[in-house]
């Protein structure tokens, strides 16, 4: 029953097939199931240490304010630093850690920095006063049991910045599932590739849309 | 002559949505009136544009890493006055921007806040600013850069016009007599389908001129 709802959960809130943020990275990530995971991976690091950074600024230290209206004109500012600090971080321990590996795993440090679908998570986790109280309003089944705007709490920011990447995750291994078929000779040469996976990504939404109604 | 053909490529062949497949989730998510559409296209513009042309201005010595940086604090900055500029020219517009389809919940008001702040990290801004715009001269540069920023507008436009007849039965707001009103196209699934169908248009216009 779990494992139910967690892929309903994931499904639902999924930010590629609800929100369409990070398409075109997962598109590129499709293409080979060997860089996958480690896209995949570094996204969710980025996706759960950036909620983890902006919950330490807005409850301990009690920048909270900044969520308010005007301050959150400036959101893209901070939401922006914090991840090129935390990609300056990131470059450096692959650096230090992985030595000879590093120019391996540095272009899915590249990727995932600003990448619609980590700063997005941001956006969804710490949304401006107004809107959180509109979102709050219409709940979603949430993969840890949460609802967004619950972020005064360092582990529930952790844990929506993980269902995120994990999102993430779910929604390029069924698109490299079905990858090759979209190459098919036998698809009209117009549709073949990235128009066929964008009508097939929009036939997924619509289904989760409709199972949802 | 090269230049006039970079111009055109970047709008038509090269097209940065179409062709490319970049900066989708506007327009897949925002774009389901044509209101709504030119608000996007024209903040898109003034965050794309300038922030690329202030961007060719830093020092080539720092490293790849802290250019970005810069970059992307470049445009989010300059999405400040956009914000208030796009919200003063038509207040309703811009709050709408804001709404998007929900699966099992419909129309939720403020769940699409983060698109317009978004375009402060398009793949213009941090990736096609070193791969493509800073290899040319300046003032090619801005050309080239219009050219994409138009090829992005005119598709955003293009397929919201399609999805506000489709589903809603109107055009720029005014009622169209439609027979058949399909409101499920303003949804995700709706704009993810359509961007598929005009790529494919978009191939094959550009391949079966380049064969003939």
């Amino acid at each position: 029953m779990w494992f139910l709802t967690a892929v309903f959960s994931l499904m639902t809130t999924n930010l590629i097939f609800t929100r369409a943020l990070g398409t075109s990275t997962m598109m590129a990530a499709a293409k080979s199931r060997a860089s996958l995971p480690g896209l995949a991976l570094m996204m969710t690091l980025f996706s759960a240490l950036a909620c983890l950074g902006m919950q330490l600024i807005c409850y301990p230290l009690g920048l909270a304010a900044l969520l308010t209206y005007p301050f959150s004109l400036g959101l893209p500012l901070v939401y922006t630093a914090m991840i090129g600090v935390i990609y300056l971080l990131v470059l450096a321990a692959v650096g230090l850690i992985l030595r000879e590996k590093t120019a391996v795993y540095k272009k899915y440090v590249h990727l995932s920095a600003f990448n619609c679908a980590v700063m997005g998570t941001l956006y969804l986790a710490f949304a401006p006063d107004g809107l959180r109280q509109d979102l709050s309003a219409a709940p979603t089944v949430r993969l840890f049991g949460m609802l967004e705007g619950a972020m005064d709490q360092p582990f529930s920011a952790i844990l929506f910045g993980l269902q995120e990447g994990l999102g993430f995750l779910l929604a390029a291994l069924m698109l490299s599932a079905v990858r090759e078929r979209l190459y098919d000779p036998e698809i009209p040469a117009s549709f073949r590739g990235r128009p066929a996976m964008m009508v097939c990504i929009g036939i997924i939404t619509l289904a989760i849309y409709a199972v949802f109604a | 002559m090269k230049s006039q053909v970079e111009y055109k490529d970047g709008l038509f062949r090269h097209n940065s949505v179409l062709y490319e497949g970049m900066v989708i989730a506007p327009i897949v998510v925002c774009c389901d009136t044509l209101r709504k559409a030119l608000i996007l296209s024209l903040a898109f513009v003034l965050i794309t544009v300038t922030s690329v042309l202030i961007g060719s201005l830093y020092p080539r010595r720092f490293p790849y890493a802290v250019r970005i940086i810069l970059y992307a604090l470049t445009a989010s900055a300059i999405y400040i006055p956009t914000a208030l500029l796009c919200e003063y020219i038509s207040p309703s517009t811009y709050a709408a921007l804001t709404n998007m389809v929900l699966p099992g919940q419909g129309l939720v008001t403020g769940a699409a806040f983060l698109y317009l702040p978004l375009l402060s990290v398009n793949s213009f801004v941090v990736l096609h600013s070193e791969l493509h715009f800073y290899r040319y001269p300046r003032k090619q540069m801005l050309g080239v850069l219009l050219a994409h920023a138009a090829g992005f507008s005119l598709v955003a436009c293009l397929a919201s016009f399609l999805r506000e007849i489709a589903a809603h039965g109107t055009v720029l707001g005014f009622a169209v007599d439609m027979p058949l009103v399909m409101s499920g196209i303003a949804a995700p699934w709706g704009g993810f389908i359509l961007i598929g169908i005009l790529s494919a248009l978009h191939r094959r216009a550009f391949r079966s001129k380049s064969e003939e």
